[in-house]
């Protein structure tokens, strides 16, 4: 096997794997696809999987055995270890007992080694062992004890609970549904205790509730539970920064990361209450925690009952006993919205205790014109960033601290999660449809605080960087036709030079840096595209020239180094663009030949292959566009072909990459130019069908997307192209027709550029040949070919008026100004042959 | 070396210094060794020596009590992973030549390994396996270099090689795969 099939058998099966066994056939059908040797090769390793599960299980491996054991400390403050119990987050949990033989009592230490030994965390958490040691409630596991050790980390010392796991304990004793309601009644009971005293638990959970062979049952880890309403700033324990949680059990407002209050517990006992009596959660347990936070906000709960598994023993049974008002209590504690749900845990609880009493219980069903005015509220929102509006949410409700105080610590936590944000959760998004105007919103939110912290800094050279970089993210994001955006490109322009020029100040500051070279280079080649964009070529053009010097250089010094390589092939490809703007083909075509060689060489050295691969069929089709205007056709279509074949592996290893489809859109819509200029008119159609339809799928996928929508007006003209060649001209007005009618609404939108409206011109000049072919072809019917003639000048007035207004604001280069006239000449002959 | 060196060191890899690494490793095989035959002289030969002990006992000498962050653990684990790996190999040869030649009386630190008990695979068999996987796709092989010599969690394998842990997982998953089906000669060439 090569390490290239092996990777697309990995793939599949590494999806396989996480697909439920009774998915996985129609799975491998469609991953797989017609390649049966490639089917055959995951068939066979599939078939392992219980096999290879028990014997190369890590739990067995030799290395987990001399791992298994961390070393414990031998004692923590006046306690001696016994041995390690637990694991988490925040520390570790050990089974320990009073060192100096006082009392034999056995405790459960948490060591909390998440925290940073210092001065403020340790004042920190003495001020929440001292709320914390007010809690005295059988059902809470009493924190005894606490402070740090000599090396500073704090720890808690915990009454030790001997029970088990609460859904282990109703598993074991097969408890009914009335005993599992009274054991979750003792657990609202401490918690609706915990509330009463200003304190909420923010991470309840079965793991964190057990139950003593007694039926007691016991809330651990209180310990991140923070005071209700203590969030004025520079309060102390708010400053801890955003809680861990555990998403599964979270409400939508916690997973938003909105303030906490009791509603957040009423809801993550809902979630418990749930399983406790369904035997599963409310939302289906997945591997993404995007997935599941988007099913936590926007997916109705289903109904208790429904969520019984058919196949437990007692299904029918245990279903009739869930419906009604158990299934509407559940319902109410769940619900989206904090203000509908109970407003206190004890009231919750009262309405349980109903009804194991067969009273009437207070929560009512919600009536339809609620939920449907609930429906149509979470689209409104919900629809056009979708889910990645949730993950922006998530990632800046956090940014809430920036408000308070602005020590050392919180200037580095700040700049971290800005980082964070701006840079790993942006290219996270990226590829996911719907992402563009969140992705537009985070670059902007994480550069503003990225702004603030660098004029806090002062001369703070890495700040500096990020800074540039933000603004070079910002100027993609809004203008850089190339990827999908807004399409904003005066903004864009303007956030590009922004950057561009931080970067080339540090990066001349140090020159052996090569970090800092990657980032001016690729800053540098935004920049002159989007000069080009701009209509501004010259200026264009000398940017990209400076950078093709500095990236010759760095590569000369670094021959087989493949950042060197890739970032030489960037600054050529810029350059290669902008010359071709200029019509400069063949200088054009030496460019794009040492770009394709260069990405040749780097798809075999780096270790991306994914993003190398996809350099590659650029590369390839770049080339194959010059070779095609010079009329190299053969050699054009093959470098197509090339670059199709690449695209179509793209998309079978990634059918969610949207990226990968336009990319692949673009193949078929350029081999459908090239077959159409070889005078192959039915593989033209068929290629430009081909791209639109994966267009189609892109725009529907992200109605904001500007780039899809206007690839799905581009082919819809090409279609309507070729068909006027093959001589059918009323169906190609029908398709130019709507093709203009899509540029027009395009060019309508914010920040539309001078490319579209000079799309849509065009259009209108093809949509008025078309006529006056039609008119030729009427050669019988006078008055019909007469109106022919009418409309064609018609539409070509609308070019030459669509022309002529870019013309007038300075926007069409002045190589095209002819046209403006060449128009009015071409509609007066037709009104000529009108008349 | 003193513990101080030994967590720059640390530090050093965690900053992705391959040069640190190479460094560190034969240090702490040297340690190991060193301890085991300090051990293996003044214990009863019929002792068990737990391996456990020794690394950990490795580790605090190396690196020192008041340790570093978790990360630099890690990677010490990492470096410790491809030792145990060879040392469990040395061990799996020279047991197989003992009962070729039905005797064995050299002390070694593999011989200290000895209590291990048998693995339910064919330690040499996996490793030959792997050294092929390694060939195919070096990230994977490192992946179970870690997670079956060097017992690292998921998250620990992630953080040694600064990939995501759901990449760990699904490295992780299917390699068992591809390793088992090599083993058994399933799998197609």
């Amino acid at each position: 096997m090569t390490a290239a099939r092996w990777g697309e058998v990995k793939t599949i099966l590494a999806s396989l794997l996480e697909t439920d066994p009774s998915q996985r056939a129609a799975e491998m059908d469609r991953l797989c696809g017609s390649d049966s040797e490639l089917r055959s090769s995951v068939e066979s390793l599939l078939a392992l999987e219980q096999k290879a599960g028990a014997l190369l299980d890590s739990a067995a491996a030799p290395g987990a055995q001399w791992r298994a054991e961390a070393p414990a400390p031998e004692t923590i403050g006046p306690y001696r270890v016994v041995k390690e119990i637990g694991r988490g987050g925040m520390g570790v949990v050990y089974l320990g007992e009073r060192a100096d033989g006082q009392y034999r009592k056995q405790v459960a230490i948490k060591l909390i080694t998440a925290a940073h030994p210092d001065a403020q965390t340790g004042r920190r958490f003495e001020r929440e062992r001292q709320i914390l040691a007010q809690l005295e409630h059988p059902g809470i596991a009493r924190l005894l004890d606490g402070g740090s050790t000599a090396g500073g980390q704090p720890y808690f010392i915990m009454e030790y609970v001997d029970g088990l796991p609460l859904l282990e304990f109703c598993r074991r004793g097969a408890l009914g549904v009335s005993e599992r309601l009274l054991l979750f009644l003792q657990i609202a009971d401490a918690v609706g205790y915990a509330h009463r005293r200003l304190i909420v638990h923010r991470d309840l959970k079965p793991g964190n509730i057990l139950v003593t062979a007694e039926g007691q049952v016991k809330l651990l880890d209180f310990g991140l539970g923070q005071m209700i309403g203590g969030q004025q700033p520079g309060d102390e324990i708010t400053q801890a920064g955003p809680a861990p949680m555990t998403p599964a059990y979270a409400s939508p407002e916690q997973i938003r990361g909105e303030s906490y209050t009791v509603a957040g517990d009423v809801y993550s006992l809902g979630v418990i209450l749930f399983e406790l009596l369904a035997g599963r959660r409310p939302y289906a347990a997945t591997t993404s925690y995007l997935d599941l936070a988007r099913a936590i906000c926007d997916d109705e709960a289903p109904p208790l009952a429904d969520a019984v598994d058919a196949a437990a023993p007692n299904a029918a049974a245990l279903r009739r006993r869930l419906r009604g008002d158990l299934e509407t209590i559940v319902a109410k504690a769940l619900e989206k919205d904090p203000h509908r749900r109970y407003p206190t845990v004890d009231e919750f609880a009262a309405d349980l205790r109903r009804f194991l009493e067969g009273r009437p219980v207070a929560a009512r069903k919600p009536t339809w014109r609620y939920r449907a005015a609930r429906l149509a509220a979470r689209h409104r929102i919900a629809v056009p960033a979708g889910a990645l509006a949730l993950l922006l949410i998530v990632g800046f409700a956090a940014f809430g601290w920036w408000e308070a105080r602005r020590s050392e610590r919180r200037f580095n936590q700040v700049r971290g999660l800005a980082h964070a944000v701006m840079f790993e959760l942006y290219d996270a998004i990226a590829p996911l449809p719907g992402s563009t105007a969140a992705r537009a919103l985070l670059a902007r939110r994480a550069l503003q605080y990225l702004e603030n912290l660098s004029q806090e800094a002062g001369g703070n050279r890495s700040l500096q960087r990020e800074v540039a970089l933000g603004y070079a993210r910002i100027g993609e994001v809004e203008g850089d036709l190339s990827q999908s955006s807004l399409g904003r490109v005066p903004a864009s322009l303007e956030s590009l030079r922004k950057g561009a020029g931080i970067l080339e100040r540090l990066a001349a500051g140090s020159p052996g840096d090569a970090g800092l070279r990657h980032d001016y280079l690729r800053a540098a080649v935004d920049l002159a595209r989007a000069y080009g964009q701009a209509g501004q070529f010259d200026a264009g053009i000398a940017q990209v020239r400076r950078a093709v010097a500095i990236a010759e250089g760095a590569a000369a010094a670094h021959p087989s180094e493949v950042a060197a390589m890739t970032d030489l092939e960037a600054a050529l490809a810029g350059l290669a663009d902008a010359v071709s703007n200029e019509k400069r083909y063949p200088e054009a075509i030496v460019l794009r030949e040492r770009v394709q060689d260069l990405a040749r060489r780097v798809t075999v050295l780096a270790h991306d292959s994914r993003e190398s691969q996809r350099s590659l069929a650029v590369a390839e089709k770049r080339l194959a566009a010059l070779y095609g205007v010079t009329g190299r056709l053969d050699d054009c279509r093959r470098e197509y072909e090339m670059a199709r074949l690449i695209d179509e592996q793209r998309c079978a290893h990634n059918p969610q990459d949207m990226r990968a489809k336009i990319d692949l859109s673009y193949d078929y819509s350029d081999l459908g130019w090239a077959a159409g200029a070889m005078n192959r008119l039915d593989d033209a159609l068929q290629f430009n069908r081909m791209a639109l339809d994966l267009r189609q799928q892109a725009a529907q996928a992200d109605p904001q997307d500007f780039r899809a929508a206007t690839a799905v007006a581009a082919s819809t003209k090409r279609i309507g192209l070729v068909l006027k060649r093959m001589a059918k001209p009323s169906e190609a007005l029908s398709e130019l027709g709507a093709a203009a009618a899509r540029y027009a609404e395009l060019s309508l939108r914010p920040g539309a550029d001078w490319a579209t409206v000079r799309s849509l011109a065009e259009t209108h000049q093809d949509i008025a040949e078309t006529w006056t072919d039609l008119a030729q072809a009427h050669t019988t019917a006078a008055a019909q070919r007469r109106a022919d003639y009418l409309a064609a000048a018609g539409e070509y007035e609308q070019a030459r008026d669509l022309l002529a207004g870019l013309r007038d604001q300075g926007k069409l280069p002045k190589s095209e100004w002819p046209y403006v006239d060449g128009m009015a000449s071409l509609a007066q002959k037709a009104r000529r042959g009108g008349q | 070396m003193a513990p101080q060196d030994v967590a720059q060191l640390l530090v050093r890899i965690g900053e992705g210094d391959k040069a640190a690494l190479d460094e560190m490793t034969p240090l702490v095989y040297d340690e190991l060794r060193r301890l085991a035959q300090r051990l293996l002289a003044v214990e009863r030969p019929d002792h068990t020596l737990q391996p456990t002990a020794l690394v950990h006992e490795a580790y605090l000498r190396l690196v020192g009590q008041r340790s570093v962050d978790w990360r630099n653990r890690a990677h010490f684990m990492g470096v410790a992973a491809t030792m145990m790996r060879r040392v469990l190999i040395n061990h799996a040869k020279a047991r197989n030549a003992a009962k070729r030649e039905g005797f064995s009386n050299a002390v070694t630190l593999d011989d200290a390994f000895g209590i291990f008990p048998s693995p339910a695979i064919d330690v040499l068999a996996l490793n030959h396996s792997l050294d092929e996987l390694d060939k195919l796709d070096p990230q994977q092989g490192k992946v179970v270099e870690l997670r079956y010599f060097g017992g690292l969690s998921i998250e620990e394998t992630a953080e040694c090689l600064g990939i995501s842990p759901a990449t760990v997982k699904r490295e992780w998953g299917t390699a068992r795969l591809w390793l088992l089906g090599h083993m058994e000669g399933t799998a197609q060439p």
